[in-house]
């Protein structure tokens, strides 16, 4: 847990800077939120998981401990842990899918984290991180916004301060990315089905 | 266009369409001049519809199709919907035009012979077919997989009832749809193709130039007729297929009886059915046994007529319906009831015999419908339908049923108008015409009655509401209901007036039978036979409200009214009528003249057919002379009315006047003292009442009364006593209002005490039946004669206990024959001063005293020592007595108790 102090830390620090290059802060939150998860693991009983999105806050209050970062730092934190989640997420859907397919082989493969909820049924993470890169592609913003809502756990006001729009324009972003998306996932539940 | 410039475009179209309140982004979308991008813009809405957690949870195609991106020249975009054979895809087609098409393949993997056999018959009656109502196949195939497709066109509709629903259409521009359905699956059928599974989602309406066009899509369980074109029976193996919800008994028969043109004929019964009242004929009920008990109810139960499903929804439910249809609920029944009703059940019958034999056959009769000829279904008989009434209803008719037998008494007055008919100049037409009039009013009669019950009161908790309530919640809306059809408003007036009536709901009855006859005055001539009853039933209303002398003149109208259909039917008895409505005409005591007269009808009656009408029509007329001189006490009329009594018994056969009267007689003959036949009459009546199933009618507790009276009275008290034990029993289980006639029963039990008085047996229930009564009285429901005799076998406590019900009623305003009953119990009280300040007190407002109350005031008098002034009172009733009055009878009784009295 030393460790881990010393990333919060270190994030702390970056965040107290005016521009905060993305790049110098995914690996720490990356870190910091594997190791917070990991850190978990023995404190959950078995039915148990951890949401994902209390895992990134429960990262912010950590970093928060060493000062706080002001507005333009707490934007940047979440921004950037919200897409070290869902990395995350998709990087323990891919072990699983894996671990399903080797099942056969009895191929043992190393667990470092405890499952985490996403939200959404786990074989869903992989075809939703899909789509939302189609998404990303057409549509950078509401691709954006559903990022934060989901894997960043952010609500509606704080994602529009962040993308510095009306809470309005975040709300029919949220709404077309997620019309969006559940078309390309998949037809819904047909009449005569 | 580019991919991207079409996604921006999206995005723009989609955030608009937001903006737009629900029902405006359809037309919209409609807008949109790129078809590809407004497929995709309402796949967006519908998503956007969806809310968040269906689909982002589950992605049925991720493993399997969406793999496929393409299928030859055909680029897969969603899918559309599968079913138990094959999923259906949206595909867009490049080449050689750009357009949405339907793809349809079986599901991959599914590789049984029979699917694939079935599949390749779809395509192949699909190919048959050439009709705008029917989607067109383009192409076909199979993958590379050698999984077979083929392509159609795209409907981009939404199901029938939806498309309905949600642009409110009124049940005429349903129909019309409709009927455009039914002429794309005649098409079929023509093609000698059997559809099997028509339900709303295989019925879709796309718009088409600003029209709309319903579309008959998935033949996926297709059949051809005959098995010609070499096809094989898809379901040779005996599986059942389609949906339940729409399918005929026949063809959910496990035992795999063959289908043809009308099982379809029956789905689409279903499908109007639904578009028309918003339910299904049968809903699946889970809890009643799943597939198997809906297969069961399905061959079993028939479906409630539209109209009455509808009639039957919860009222918001109903409210929500007639806006749907851009109505009002009374709107909505009205164009249900009858044509529509009769169309939907011919063609949804259990028995396929029974049903249109195709689609054709419905369709023209709902083309009948809208120009209002006669449509071939057709009514089932009045009598059937008030059958299965009363088998749906059975504990609620139970108190109602001789308002329902009074109903089919009404078509009495058939026989009555046919006779009227054959006087008319043009017999075949006046006839032809007063059938469809006669029609008019069962139907509307009927169906008001069913919309009674239906509607009765959901409200007082009570389960079952008392006819009562039912009547007094409805009359008020006869007007709205019915006020543009004056046949139909007043055959239910009249029937309404009758059901007041029979509960003695004297004005009230006489309220609506008088509006009744103004309606039916305006049809006299062509109908008088009906008139005529609606004249008699209105002049024993006046008799009922007004006492003596009231409702003459409606007698004497009715006469007229009777003997123009005699005229030529039964020239011979016209003579005699005549001479016994003459001297009604004139005001005073006729009855010498009357008695003659009615002497001499009962002559020309004599030898009579009894099953010709005119008889019939004649004994009724001379037999309300009877009971108006029976009414009247007329002296010598004794002789005269048991000869009536046989009269009525032939000629009014077992309808509900010839019980009414007996009742009457049966009365008459306790009043003379004539035990015997007394008992014998109420026994008769009674047992005619049990055959018909009525147990709580008013006329049952008066015969019971009568028979228990007069059974205790000649010399068998202890049965008599039971008999009378057991009507009290029953009426503690009638409701505290039951009906007036009940509380009067009730209080012949307190005249049972006094007649039982030597057998020391009076009991407890003496004082809950007066206080019955009271509360009766107090309401002026309660006829008054009953009193002075009950009150003398009234033990001290109960009395007491009475008065004070009495003060309190007089407190609080109460009736008008409180102030006399007040004066009676202290007179009862042995408190003969305050009871004679009593009558004084009920004098000054009266205008008429009753020959009772003139008696115990007299009393009073007499007892206080105002002996001249008690003198005065007794010269008055001797008055009474003495005229020739319909008050005689009760005035001599009344002196006989003055007299006993010591005056």
């Amino acid at each position: 847990m030393v460790g881990a102090k010393t990333t919060a830390a270190a994030i702390s620090t970056l965040l107290q800077q005016k521009r905060v290059p993305a790049a110098n802060l995914l690996p720490l939150l990356y870190d910091e939120l594997r190791a917070l998860a990991r850190g978990r693991v023995a404190m959950l009983a078995r039915s148990h998981t951890l949401r994902a999105t209390d895992l990134v806050h429960e990262a912010w209050l950590r970093v928060v401990a060493g000062g706080d970062p002001g507005w333009d730092g707490r934007a940047h934190f979440f921004g950037a842990a919200a897409n070290a989640m869902r990395n995350i997420l998709v990087e323990q859907a891919r072990r699983r899918s894996t671990r399903k397919r080797d099942a056969s082989r009895k191929v043992e493969l190393p667990t470092d984290l405890p499952e985490l909820e996403a939200g959404l049924p786990y074989d869903d993470v992989l075809s939703v991180h899909e789509a939302l890169l189609a998404l990303e592609r057409e549509h950078a913003r509401p691709a954006r916004v559903v990022e934060l809502r989901f894997f960043g756990g952010l609500t509606m006001p704080d994602i529009a301060a962040m993308l510095d729009v009306s809470v309005p324009t975040v709300e029919r972003d949220w709404r077309f990315a997620r019309a969006w998306l559940q078309d390309r996932l998949g037809a819904p539940p047909s009449a005569d089905g | 266009m580019a991919e991207a410039g079409r996604e921006r475009r999206l995005r723009e179209l989609f955030d608009q369409a937001l903006a737009l309140p629900a029902g405006q982004r359809e037309s919209m979308v409609a807008a949109v001049d790129d078809e590809l991008l407004a497929e995709r813009l309402r796949a967006l809405l519908l998503q956007d519809a969806l809310g968040t957690t269906p689909a982002l949870q589950r992605a049925p195609l991720a493993g399997g199709l969406q793999q496929l991106r393409r299928i030859g020249r055909y680029e897969l975009l969603r899918e559309l919907g599968h079913g138990g054979m094959g999923t259906v895809l949206l595909a867009r087609q490049v080449e050689p035009v750009e357009r949405l098409v339907a793809l349809k393949m079986v599901h991959p993997g599914t590789d049984s012979q029979e699917v694939a056999q079935r599949f390749a018959l779809e395509r192949q009656a699909l190919a048959l077919m050439d009709h705008p109502g029917i989607a067109r196949i383009f192409d076909g195939g199979a993958t590379d997989d050698g999984v077979p497709y083929f392509v159609m066109e795209y409907v981009r509709g939404e199901p029938i009832t939806g498309y309905c629903d949600r642009r409110q259409l009124d049940c005429a521009a349903r129909i019309a749809l409709f009927e455009r359905v039914c002429d794309a699956v005649q098409h079929a059928h023509q093609k000698a193709i059997l559809h099997r599974d028509l339900k709303p989602g295989n019925l879709l309406v796309c718009e088409a130039g600003g029209r709309p066009q319903p579309k008959v899509i998935d033949f996926g369980v297709a059949r051809a007729l005959g098995g010609g074109h070499g096809m094989p029976a898809a379901t040779q193996g005996g599986g059942v297929v389609g949906t339940y919800a729409y399918m005929s008994p026949e063809q959910a028969d496990p035992g795999g009886q063959d289908v043809d043109t009308r099982t379809d004929v029956y789905a689409l019964g279903a499908v109007l059915y639904e578009l028309l009242t918003g339910k299904l004929p049968l809903e699946p009920d889970p809890a009643a046994g799943g597939i198997a008990g809906f297969q069961r109810r399905l061959m079993e139960t028939p479906p409630l007529q539209p109209s009455a499903r509808v009639a039957a929804l919860p009222p918001e439910a109903v409210l929500a319906g007639a806006r749907a249809r851009g109505t009002t609920p009374g709107g909505w029944l009205r164009q249900l009831r009858g044509d529509l009703d009769w169309i939907v059940l011919r063609a949804l019958e259990k028995d396929r015999n029974r049903r249109y034999a195709s689609v054709a056959d419905l369709a023209a009769d709902l083309v009948r419908h809208r120009r209002a000829e006669p449509v071939e279904a057709g009514p089932p008989s009045l009598r059937y339908r008030l059958g299965k009434f009363v088998r749906r209803h059975r504990a609620m008719v139970a108190g109602g049923t001789l308002l329902l037998l009074g109903l089919v008494a009404g078509l009495a007055g058939t026989t009555w108008g046919m006779v009227a008919a054959h006087a008319a100049r043009d017999v075949e037409a006046a006839a032809r015409q007063r059938q469809a009039r006669q029609l008019d009013r069962e139907r509307a009669v009927a169906d008001y009655f069913e919309f009674l019950l239906f509607y009765g009161d959901p409200g007082t908790g009570h389960g079952v509401p008392s006819l009562r309530d039912v009547l007094d919640r409805l009359a008020p809306t006869i007007a709205t209901r019915l006020g543009d059809q004056p046949i139909a408003e007043a055959a239910v007036r009249a029937a309404v007036g009758r059901a007041y009536l029979a509960m003695g709901e004297a004005a009230k009855a006489e309220a609506q039978l008088a509006l009744a006859w103004q309606l039916a005055a305006a049809q006299a001539d062509a109908d008088p036979g009906v008139a005529g009853l609606v004249l008699y039933d209105l002049a024993r209303a006046r008799r009922l409200a007004g006492g003596p002398g009231a409702g003459r003149g409606e007698l004497v109208a009715m006469f007229d009214l009777g003997i123009r259909a005699l005229a030529e039917q039964a020239p011979d008895l016209v003579p005699a009528l005549q001479r016994l409505v003459e001297p009604l005409r004139g005001g005073g005591s006729p009855w010498a003249e009357v008695l003659v007269a009615c002497d001499a009808a009962l002559e020309a009656l004599a030898g009579k057919p009894w099953d010709a009408a005119a008889t019939r029509l004649a004994a009724r007329l001379v037999s309300a002379v009877g009971q108006l001189l029976q009414d009247a006490g007329v002296a010598g009329s004794e002789p005269l009315l048991d000869r009536l009594e046989v009269v009525a018994r032939g000629g009014l056969g077992g309808d509900v006047d010839f019980l009414l009267l007996l009742g009457r007689f049966a009365e008459r003959q306790l009043d003379a003292g004539r035990w015997a036949s007394a008992r014998r009459l109420a026994a008769e009546v009674l047992a005619s009442l049990d055959a018909r199933g009525v147990r709580d009618h008013w006329l049952v507790l008066q015969c019971e009364r009568v028979r228990g009276l007069a059974l205790a009275l000649a010399d068998e008290p202890a049965a008599g006593e039971a008999a009378l034990l057991a009507l009290q029993r029953r009426l503690e289980g009638l409701p505290a209002d039951a009906n007036a006639s009940a509380h009067a029963a009730a209080a012949a039990l307190a005249e049972l005490c006094v007649r039982l008085d030597g057998l020391g047996r009076r009991d407890a229930f003496l004082a809950a039946s007066l206080q019955r009564w009271l509360e009766a009285v107090a309401t002026d429901r309660a006829p008054l004669p009953w009193w002075p005799a009950a009150l003398e076998g009234l033990p001290l406590d109960a009395v007491a206990a009475a008065r004070t019900i009495v003060e309190r009623e007089l407190a609080s305003g109460g009736g008008r024959l409180l102030p006399a009953l007040r004066g009676a119990l202290l007179l009862r009280e042995d408190r003969a001063e305050a009871a004679a300040a009593a009558f004084e007190a009920a004098f000054a407002g009266a205008s008429e005293v009753a020959p009772e109350v003139l008696a115990e005031a007299a009393i009073a008098r007499h007892r206080v020592g105002r002996g001249a002034a008690a003198a005065e009172l007794v010269a008055v009733l001797r008055q009474q007595a003495a005229a020739e009055d319909p008050l005689a009878m009760r005035a001599k009784k009344a002196l006989v108790r003055a007299q006993a009295a010591g005056l």
